[in-house]
């Protein structure tokens, strides 16, 4: 079945595609809700359907053809509705107040010429200590290429939310290469 | 930061997130453990795999509702511009045009009917009937078609008193007539009590208006006709309105 619908993924219908990702991604799904979610793996069941939910309402805009964007997709998706629920039940948000509004903002732009391995490892280890959802924010729009309005609904989250997770990842990225000693 | 500048950090953001993506890749348990700790259910899967169906079937009702929108649009279109290349339908639709400013008065009217003035030249218009006691005044065509350009004047008023209508104050029709059925600009927004009447099948007009000269009240009316080829207005002044009408249906 998958290896016939790899040869004709652009012909298939929006049913196969999701039964397709149910069956290849569902464990990694299952995987990244429950890492979010701890022991509770009621909820990260529901947090699983609620991403299967999200992947059928833009399924449109979803690029099945790329394997390794597929899967990181859907482990965002999965990963972002355990935390809605998650804040949800806390009765919590994302606490954005939390980020300073002036941090890094206007900073000198990076030189170019020092780009070299040091700073790209600085970067990478920056994204590693943002928080997940301006991590997968940020993904969605560098990585997928999704527009705002796209990384909004595939977050289930306003637009305007979104833009804001995107500028304020961008921001911690800055400030945690400052704090390294990069981004003068 | 500038744009350049911005292009080469967007870059580098991308390079990063996917080499992030890779690493993170590899710390991720096999695909065989997760399916062995997580094995997808058959039943849920035709659980979504019918809502997908679902939303298909919903996209599509959505694109098929669109499409018969456009082609019911498209055929009432070519059969109203059909409909439109018929002259007698065209004059119905386009029998006349009244523009209306804000307080109600008309301002502009013009007269698209089917053509009973149609191969006419306005000079060869004549005027059939004369009031009693009132005699027909014109200036040569040759003058008039150098002065007023487009525009034919005729005054019918007493032989003793033969000045323009705007000075008299003794009965008195002054007809203009147009040749052209785009109407006239009724700028002056003090004509009154307009009604619709009917002059040898075509659609007019008839104002009224009533002005004190000396204490002396000057009734004043406006009868406005026409069709695509001319326009013909009269206005006059201390004459009977019948007298009037008659004098309009006799313009052949």
């Amino acid at each position: 079945m998958i290896v016939s619908f790899t040869l004709t993924v652009e012909k298939r219908s929006d049913h196969d595609v999701i039964e397709y990702i149910y069956r290849q991604y569902y464990p990694l799904m299952r995987y990244a809700a429950r890492r979010v979610m701890f022991r509770d793996t009621q909820e990260a069941e529901d947090a699983v359907q609620d991403a299967m939910i999200r992947i059928i309402k833009n399924v449109g805009i979803i690029d099945v053809t790329d394997k390794k964007k597929l899967k990181n997709l859907c482990c965002i998706i999965a990963r972002n509705c355990a935390l809605n629920r998650l804040a949800k039940k806390d009765g919590r948000t994302v606490p954005l107040s939390e980020i300073p509004e002036d941090a890094a903002d206007e900073g000198p732009p990076p030189d170019q010429s020092a780009i070299n391995n040091d700073v790209f490892e600085a970067v990478v280890r920056a994204i590693g200590s943002l928080p997940d959802t301006y991590r997968d924010a940020c993904f969605l729009k560098y990585v997928h290429g999704y527009k705002e309005k796209e990384v909004a609904g595939l977050l289930g989250i306003p637009v305007r939310t979104a833009s804001t997770r995107i500028h304020r990842g961008k921001r911690l990225l800055r400030e945690a290469l400052r704090k390294e000693g990069y981004h003068e | 930061m500038n744009k350049k500048n911005r292009n080469f950090e967007d870059i580098l953001l991308t390079r990063a997130f996917e080499e992030y993506l890779r690493r993170e890749d590899e710390k991720l348990p096999s695909d065989e453990e997760l399916r062995e700790e997580f094995p997808p259910r058959e039943e849920e899967c035709r659980k979504y795999s019918v809502m997908a169906r679902r939303g298909e079937r919903r996209f599509s009702a959505i694109k098929t509702l669109k499409w018969v929108a456009v082609i019911v649009l498209a055929a009432v279109s070519v059969s109203f511009a059909g409909l439109m290349m018929n002259e007698n339908v065209r004059a119905a639709v386009f029998g006349v045009f009244v523009g209306r400013n804000g307080n109600g008065t008309k301002t502009r009217v013009s007269f698209l009917g089917d053509g009973f003035f149609e191969g006419k030249d306005m000079f060869d218009l004549t005027v059939g009937y004369v009031p009693e006691g009132l005699k027909t005044f014109e200036l040569s065509k040759e003058y008039q078609e150098q002065v007023t350009q487009g525009t034919r004047l005729i005054n019918i008023c007493s032989p003793d008193d033969p000045d323009p209508i705007y000075h008299a104050t003794a009965p008195n029709i002054q007809i203009i007539i147009q040749a052209t059925g785009d109407g006239w600009d009724w700028s002056d927004k003090r004509w009154e009590d307009t009604e619709e009447l009917t002059i040898n099948g075509m659609i007019a007009f008839r104002d009224r208006l009533d002005t004190v000269v000396d204490g002396e009240v000057l009734p004043w009316g406006r009868i406005v006709f026409g069709d695509k080829n001319i326009s013909i207005q009269l206005i006059y002044l201390g004459v009977d309105d019948d007298e009037v009408l008659k004098v309009a249906e006799s313009i052949r």
